[in-house]
């Protein structure tokens, strides 16, 4: 929910040539003359011409002249007529989103520099860095720009610089150098404002207004935007106004002043409903419906949640979409709404889940999901211990409650201190119901991710492996660089094994908690540790959520013996009886002392049997092992 | 001419395995499918001497389809070809009636000899496989026994320790002993203590 659109925008001109030395003749009469081109370096200019006219009016006709421009000079021996059907080229493959073939053709082009003039050679370096930078390769952007930004220096054409600096300027936005971002933002602005270019100049105020946002300077920043809107009223860019009133809100919410802040997000709101600017609009109501909730105006938060969230979910913006669920779930938490509050937590976890699962295979990588498991495990736990904490606070209330009414009156209060009780503990339910959505839903992400590496990556590593081992065979043992790329691949793909294995074992999922933990305990097998795990009644499944918890539970508490009780037996016990189940673990290691307070892996275990409504005892006395004695409702 | 289908949801690892086992003169890949159900449509369409299975398959998984593909009337050898190698998998495979096991990266020439070899005589498996089946019979780690400290506790019962000596005596909490002496009960079967005294003496515990 505290989630404010801000709008990035990219002042790269795709077309630099469009600016300058525009081809005046009308499309006929250069169709007239290709009739009378005397020889085929004539030809490809005049083709070339119309690929230029055609490119944004009509794309198809423009192609086949581009077609015939690239045939034709195949047969030329003019290199700078070659030169510029390639830039050409280069320039279609940009309007098109073909990054790829941009920097191709960019390669091929700077390969024959010779020929092409220095605007084309501008361009050309242009078009590579914004197709960089449209790839996220900002560090290389900013290389290219700055090629673009020494070729015109050398030939003084001081007023391209203003878009090279622009475009320099939004790649370290992308970088968050926020420093270099600002000082290239203020070179092509004052180039921007000494030529008159009333768009840069509009575009780079935005800009700016970003840059100063993340230096938390709100006064520059909106500064910025409001200069920028007297450009915009005479440009008549309709659109461009809308965003930057949004951003000037957003600004003031940011600072606390919430009176300015709806004053401009009204403001912006007008004008993208009077001119159907939905992006601009959904971004808006959202924004006003965190307003207000922070206003404690719940009924008009609510209402602009679900605006917003109707024109999202038209446009398929999913980020916006997910956080309308997320601002909906809190508003109504904060009205204590609870069923509505669990519903929207829900689709919340459900869409952030479906974009994860979209994406996460592009960015998987080892420490993120370390870092994520970790910080999830934590917010679960916290979850629960503050739900404990509650309890007890719940707990204590209850108790005067009761004190009161017994001691002011008699049946009449305790009717209501009963109401009351009823009240708290059916508000406690709905809390515990919320945390175990979010568990669910974690566990779930969980199982999936470790499914796809274990399953996607895991199979792609293996097909690789059993590529590589083919070529070794065939090469006899004799390339030692194919032998270590074989051992570092068989690294990997234990690692990624493993990582999945820590996720969510497969066994666990498969065949359940006794399959899980005897593959726990295989792994025990080399070390000094001997466990023995006796069972009894556990053929069937029991419920997955338990079967998870009950799990991570003896993990942390194998753990612990690990790592302090310097124990040379272990045994598990896991038996189920009619209503319940009973796990212990018990060593015959160090012990330890069971009322100092107790780390994080004592709390953690504490956490998850409550979570599953069962009780811990912990007897331990030093030097005469521990047992943990756990029951859990079935 | 072995004719083999291939059962895996992931279009890649399919395709690179086809045009391994097509490099084979022996072999001949009839058919591909990315779950059980597509498993079941390929063997009524054509017989399939050698079905390589995937375990982890969305829908229908390769213990679902085993089961399945057993109950057809021209059953073809199934060689289960997976990611997973813990013994549990391996174990669990093997009784879901697999007739051999191969871990995914374990190069061409080995699942080549698997292809043949359980096509010609009907199992493969290789020596680790094997010693991980012996071994989980032989030392199997999970027992319905009674434990050293469950023995203990029977003994202090028949003894006529009250629960309060026995949790003083053995650094317990009393909680911890009757969850013991329940779990003693519900395993053998017993309803009370007079019970597990003439167990005690029954077994020459006491």
């Amino acid at each position: 929910m505290r989630v404010v659109f801000f709008f990035l925008l990219c002042f790269a001109l795709l077309f630099p040539s469009a600016t300058r030395s525009q081809d005046l003749r009308p499309v006929d009469s250069l169709r007239n003359e290709l009739a009378l081109a005397e020889n085929d370096d004539q030809l490809v200019a005049l083709q070339l011409a119309l690929f230029k006219k055609l490119s944004r009016i009509h794309p198809d006709s423009s192609q086949l002249h581009l077609k015939q421009a690239v045939l034709l000079s195949k047969r030329t021996e003019n290199d700078s007529l070659v030169g510029k059907v390639i830039v050409a080229q280069i320039q279609d493959h940009m309007l098109n989103n073909r990054y790829d073939s941009v920097l191709h053709y960019v390669e091929l082009a700077l390969q024959k520099r010779g020929s092409l003039g220095p605007q084309q050679l501008i361009d050309t370096y242009t078009m590579q860095g914004t197709a960089h930078f449209y790839k996220s390769e900002y560090a290389k952007a900013i290389a290219s720009h700055l090629q673009s930004e020494k070729i015109s220096s050398a030939h003084e054409m001081e007023q391209g610089k203003a878009q090279v600096f622009n475009n320099i300027g939004i790649a370290y936005i992308k970088l968050e150098d926020w420093y270099n971002a600002e000082e290239y933002m203020n070179k092509s602005l004052e180039i921007c404002k000494k030529y008159d270019i009333k768009r840069g100049i509009s575009y780079t105020l935005g800009n700016l207004g970003i840059i100063y946002k993340h230096l938390d300077r709100y006064q520059d920043a909106i500064a910025a935007y409001l200069e920028s809107n007297v450009i915009c009223e005479e440009l008549g860019d309709q659109r461009a106004i809308a965003r930057n009133y949004n951003n000037i809100g957003a600004l003031y919410e940011k600072e606390g002043n919430y009176d300015l802040a709806l004053e401009y997000y009204t403001r912006c709101f007008n004008t993208s409903e009077a001119e159907q600017y939905e992006s601009t609009l959904t971004s808006v109501l959202h924004n006003l419906g965190n307003l207000y909730s922070k206003q404690k105006r719940y009924t008009l938060s609510i209402d602009n949640f679900e605006k917003s969230l109707e024109i999202a979910k038209a446009l398929d913006y999913r980020d916006v979409v997910l956080n309308n669920y997320l601002g909906l779930a809190e508003t109504y938490e904060k009205i204590g709404a609870l069923s509505k509050a669990i519903a929207h937590r829900k689709l919340y976890e459900k869409w952030k889940d479906s974009i994860v699962n979209e994406e996460h295979l592009k960015n998987v990588s080892e420490l993120e999901i370390k870092y994520a498991t970790e910080k999830k495990e934590k917010d679960i736990l916290a979850l629960s211990q503050q739900k404990l904490k509650d309890e007890a606070a719940m707990a204590k209330q209850n108790l005067k409650i009761r004190r009161l009414s017994l001691g002011l009156l008699g049946a009449i209060l305790l009717f209501g201190s009963i109401f009351v009780i009823f009240r708290q503990y059916s508000k406690n339910r709905k809390q515990k119901e919320l945390i175990g959505a979010i568990a669910d839903t974690q566990i779930a992400e969980r199982k999936r991710i470790s499914q796809d590496l274990h399953d996607s990556v895991g199979g792609s590593l293996a097909l690789t492996k059993n590529k590589l081992l083919s070529l070794y065979e065939k090469d006899q043992g004799k390339s030692k660089e194919l032998e270590d790329s074989l051992q570092t691949l068989t690294r990997t793909s234990e690692q990624v094994r493993q990582i999945s294995h820590n996720l969510m074992p497969g066994e666990l999922v498969k065949f359940g908690l006794v399959s899980a933990i005897q593959t726990t305990l295989d792994q025990l097998q080399d070390t000094e540790l001997k466990a023995q795990l006796y069972v009894h009644d556990m053929e069937g499944r029991i419920d997955p959520t338990k079967e998870i918890h009950l799990f991570r539970t003896l993990q942390e508490i194998i753990q612990n013996v690990i790592k302090h009780a310097k124990a040379s037996q272990l045994n598990i016990y896991l038996n189920r009886h009619r209503k319940h189940l009973n796990l212990m673990v018990e060593d015959d290691g160090l012990g330890m002392e069971t009322d100092t307070p107790s780390g994080m892996g004592l709390s953690n275990i504490k956490s998850r049997v409550a979570f599953l409504k069962g009780t811990v005892d912990i007897d331990s006395v030093l030097g005469k092992g521990t047992t943990m004695n756990i029951l859990i409702p079935l | 001419m072995i004719r083999v289908a291939l059962a895996d949801d992931h279009t890649m690892f399919r395709e690179g395995l086809a045009s391994l086992l097509e490099e084979q003169d022996t072999m001949t890949v009839i058919g591909e499918a990315s779950n059980g159900v597509e498993v079941l449509a390929l063997l009524k369409e054509a017989p399939i001497d050698v079905l390589l299975l995937d375990i982890e398959m969305p829908g229908m998984d390769g213990f679902d389809t085993m089961r399945a593909v057993r109950k057809m009337p021209n059953v073809p050898k199934i060689l289960v070809l997976t990611m997973h190698k813990s013994p549990q998998f391996i174990k669990n495979i093997i009784k879901a009636g697999a007739n051999g096991y191969v871990p995914k990266d374990s190069g061409k020439k080995l699942l080549v000899q698997a292809i043949s070899t359980v096509h010609s005589t009907g199992t493969f498996h290789t020596p680790e496989t094997v010693s991980i089946v012996m071994d989980s019979l032989k030392d199997d780690k999970h027992s319905t026994e009674i434990s050293p400290r469950e023995k203990e506790i029977i003994q202090l019962i028949a003894d006529q320790y009250t629960t309060n000596e026995i949790a003083e005596k053995l650094f317990l909490s009393v909680h911890t002993v009757e969850s013991h002496r329940k779990n003693i009960l519900l395993k053998l079967g017993l309803k009370n203590a007079a019970g597990l005294v003439k167990y005690a003496i029954h077994k020459g515990l006491i």
